[in-house]
């Protein structure tokens, strides 16, 4: 990227961050109005239903501390969803994910499921197979904060099958792809006393790609998290058997720690991970900030800061302005 | 690898047979909101479910409006099995008499379950198995199960496309014009003044815009109750509400006492939580626990509040999003000028600022429809009780330990519409006419619904 560019899109994401403080000192005056009018005409009724569309687009300038270098980039998401009642009582919904991403050669993908939902539970089918990690996972980091190596190393292809069902505070999620790979999951959320308690276990069969062929994945992993008010304290333990044709099952391990809290128009948090993979300890952290400008629009900062040892050592931080409705 | 695996499984199986086995909260756990309320000799299949019913809307983080429907369908439900038995009230859902022979507890417990299970999308089935085991397997039982399944699959398929799915979107989808002039609404965002209070998503659309063009449970027609027109913007009234708000309802306000800054806490009830009806629901299984009430009465009883609060809810955001009024926190901080009167760009409002149009107040439509429901049930509004917050977890540190005492019901919804004056969120007018409607709602209920057999 040329220094000019660079410059220009630092000069203005500093004036938008300046902007955004000046106006949060006065109370939030600017916005409601002025960036709400998006939100009628994306949805409205057709038919027998109702389409939602709800779009995020992300203009991100990020420097790599191992490159030594700033880059900018676009991200884009759209969810269109369609929803109705049948006749029997059921809820059907149609779903199309569009995904731009800038930050890998202009990459776009696009990811469409259907879905039943009745008392006895949602059942979809389609790319649908991240669902019960989404159910089971740590509480992501506020704004541009991800946590490296926090997760299994061994995924799911994206098609596949995908079912759940709630008893009260407990929910139990199942997933199967079309290779045979599956995820099964637990959760557990609800006060007790003046607190918020959260408990997620989840067990993968997947698969991970290396340069010497696939490998068979199996593990298990556990979240804890704890609210109080706007504080969130979550730790995450996980386990994972990671095979091989050639020699012994590698064994794979992580953990880490989450701390967030929400005040006002600011969202914090601060992450720290360590995992080993065969031999090979790896170590991360993150900080994650969201200021919220005005209606649908925020600032959002993170460092990331990710260790392996004996091999990369990196720390990449991204800065964007956000817009969502 | 086949050694991991099976470590791995019974890892998670055992985890999650742990879950299995605690759950459902019973009147001894902590969690259950009848635990301390109801005293055990009074536990009732009415108060029993109802406590399930009220975790589950805590737990899935039930919005109002969506709760009192899912309140309607189930109470309704539990009282249509049992009266299917004692046919002793008319209704206007055209349900089979039970067979001779039919346990009229077990059909209630089934009804109830059943049609809770559709509003949610949850299953209790679980709850229905602990509370069922307690009954021999008699022939009385099975009919029991049989006719309470059936009464619950008539209110589900009157339920189907009754108007409160597609409201799940959070738009306007044309259900209303929008107004144009200076009282027009603009969405909000959730910031708020108190410290150590509930985390919200940024910011939120309009909330169930079409609620109020749902099919009513009682009301013959969806605008019946609809409120009287908003004050004249120009008027001396706005603008002695305009100075009440701007001085009671700030976060930094020196006007507001101790005692109303918790009564704007106490009133929250969300957004983790039983809502505003369930808190009066706990009330009314209070209040009544000693009443030895046969189980039709009681079932009756819970059924004519429970519709009571779900066309409270239509009519209140029928109203909401037909006059489509400014919330006070816009026009103090970003139109004071327009309306001629001074503004605050810092002002904070106490507790959140609903995304949604401030006229009428739901909560004081709620409260009125409530305290009159159970004033007109029990003849007399004279009853003294006390309360304490279901739920401490939304504001733990302004909640725990405070018990609050009222020696009438309508004492207790007036605290309750004011509630949101102390908090900052409401104009008087949407207060004060939120009561009215919810009183005469209330009356049109309990004298149309289940008329007494001659």
């Amino acid at each position: 990227m040329k220094t000019h560019h660079r410059l220009l899109l630092l000069v203005a994401f500093l004036k938008v961050s300046l902007l955004g403080s000046a106006t949060a000192q006065d109370g939030f005056s600017f916005g409601y109005d002025t960036v709400s009018f998006f939100e009628k005409p994306t949805a409205f009724d057709v038919g027998i239903g109702t389409l939602n569309t709800n779009l995020l687009i992300d203009q991100s300038i990020l420097y790599g501390d191992s490159t030594d270098d700033y880059s900018a980039a676009t991200q884009f998401l759209g969810l269109f969803n369609f929803g109705t009642q049948l006749t029997n009582g059921w809820q059907f919904n149609a779903q199309y994910l569009a995904n731009y991403s800038g930050f890998d050669d202009d990459d776009y993908r696009g990811n469409l499921a259907f879905s039943i939902t009745d008392h006895w539970g949602v059942v979809a089918v389609g790319q649908v197979t991240g669902s019960v990690f989404e159910k089971t996972r740590r509480q992501r980091g506020a704004g541009n904060a991800s946590l490296a190596f926090d997760q299994f190393a061994g995924g799911l292809k994206d098609e596949g099958i995908f079912y759940s069902v709630r008893f009260n505070s407990y929910e139990f999620a199942a997933t199967v792809d079309r290779e045979g790979g599956f995820e099964l999951g637990a959760n557990f959320e609800r006060p007790i006393g003046a607190s918020s308690y959260f408990g997620g276990l989840r067990l993968r069969k997947g698969e991970t790609i290396t340069g010497v062929g696939s490998r068979d994945t199996i593990g298990g992993a556990a979240v804890l998290a704890y609210t109080y008010a706007s504080l969130t304290i979550d730790t995450q333990l996980g386990f994972e058997s990671v095979g091989s044709v050639y020699s012994e099952e590698i064994e794979h391990l992580f953990s880490s720690l989450g701390l967030s809290y929400k005040t006002g128009p600011l969202t914090v948090s601060a992450e720290a991970g360590l995992a080993k993979l065969a031999d090979q300890k790896r170590y991360s952290a993150a900080f994650g900030s969201r200021w919220d400008l005005a209606r649908g629009l925020s600032l959002n900062f993170g460092v990331n800061y990710q260790n392996t040892e004996n091999s990369v050592e990196d720390t990449v931080a991204r800065g964007s302005l956000r817009y969502e409705f | 690898m086949t050694k991991n695996i099976k470590q791995t499984a019974a890892l998670l199986l055992s985890s999650i047979a742990l879950f299995w086995a605690s759950c459902s909260s019973t009147i001894t756990s902590p969690q259950s909101y009848i635990n301390g309320v109801i005293e055990p000799e009074h536990l009732s299949p009415v108060y029993e479910c109802t406590d399930v019913m009220l975790q589950a809307i805590r737990n899935q983080s039930v919005t109002p409006p969506p709760a009192t429907r899912a309140f309607a369908m189930a109470h309704l439900s539990g009282f249509l099995a049992v009266n299917g038995i004692d046919q002793k009230y008319d209704s206007k859902h055209e349900v089979r008499a039970a067979p001779d022979n039919t346990n009229e507890e077990v059909a209630y417990l089934v009804a109830f379950t059943d049609s809770l299970s559709d509003a949610l999308n949850a299953s209790f089935v679980f709850d229905q198995k602990r509370m069922l085991a307690r009954y021999a397997e008699t022939e009385a039982k099975a009919n029991g199960i049989r006719y309470g399944k059936y009464v619950a699959s008539v209110i589900i398929s009157d339920r189907i496309n009754d108007g409160a799915e597609p409201n799940q979107a959070n738009f306007y989808l044309d259900h209303y014009g929008k107004r144009s002039d200076l009282l027009a609404w603009s969405p909000t965002g959730p910031f708020y003044g108190a410290k150590h209070g509930p985390r919200f998503g940024t910011f939120g659309r309009g909330l169930f815009p079409g609620w109020g063009a749902q099919k009513p449970w009682v009301m013959d027609d969806k605008t019946r109750f609809r409120a009287n027109p908003f004050l004249d913007p120009e008027s001396e009234e706005f603008a002695n509400q305009y100075e009440e708000i701007k001085a009671l309802g700030g976060s930094e306000s020196s006007t507001r006492t101790a005692d109303e800054t918790t009564i704007a806490f106490f009133w929250e009830d969300g957004p983790r939580g039983v809502t505003p009806p369930g808190h009066w629901q706990i009330i009314a299984m209070k209040i009544t626990q000693k009443m030895d009430l046969s189980l039709l009465e009681q079932a009756r009883l819970f059924s004519l509040l429970s519709m009571a609060q779900a066309d409270a809810a239509i009519t209140t955001w029928d109203s909401k999003y037909y006059y489509d009024i400014v919330r006070p926190e816009t026009v103090i901080r970003t139109r004071a000028s327009e309306f001629g009167q001074t503004g605050d760009k810092a002002w904070k409002s106490l507790i959140p600022t609903p995304s949604f149009p401030a006229y009428t107040s739901g909560h004081s439509t709620f409260s009125g429809a409530s305290a009159r429901i159970l004033a007109n049930f029990l003849g007399t509004d004279q009853v003294s009780f006390s309360s304490q917050s279901p739920d401490l977890v939304n504001w733990p540190e302004q909640l725990t330990g405070v018990t609050r005492s009222y020696t009438s019901l309508w004492e207790a919804a007036e605290e309750a519409g004011m509630s949101r004056i102390y908090g900052g969120i409401h104009w008087q007018e949407d207060n004060t006419e939120g009561l009215r409607v919810g009183r005469e709602l209330a009356d049109f209920v309990f004298n149309h619904a289940f008329r007494a057999n001659k």
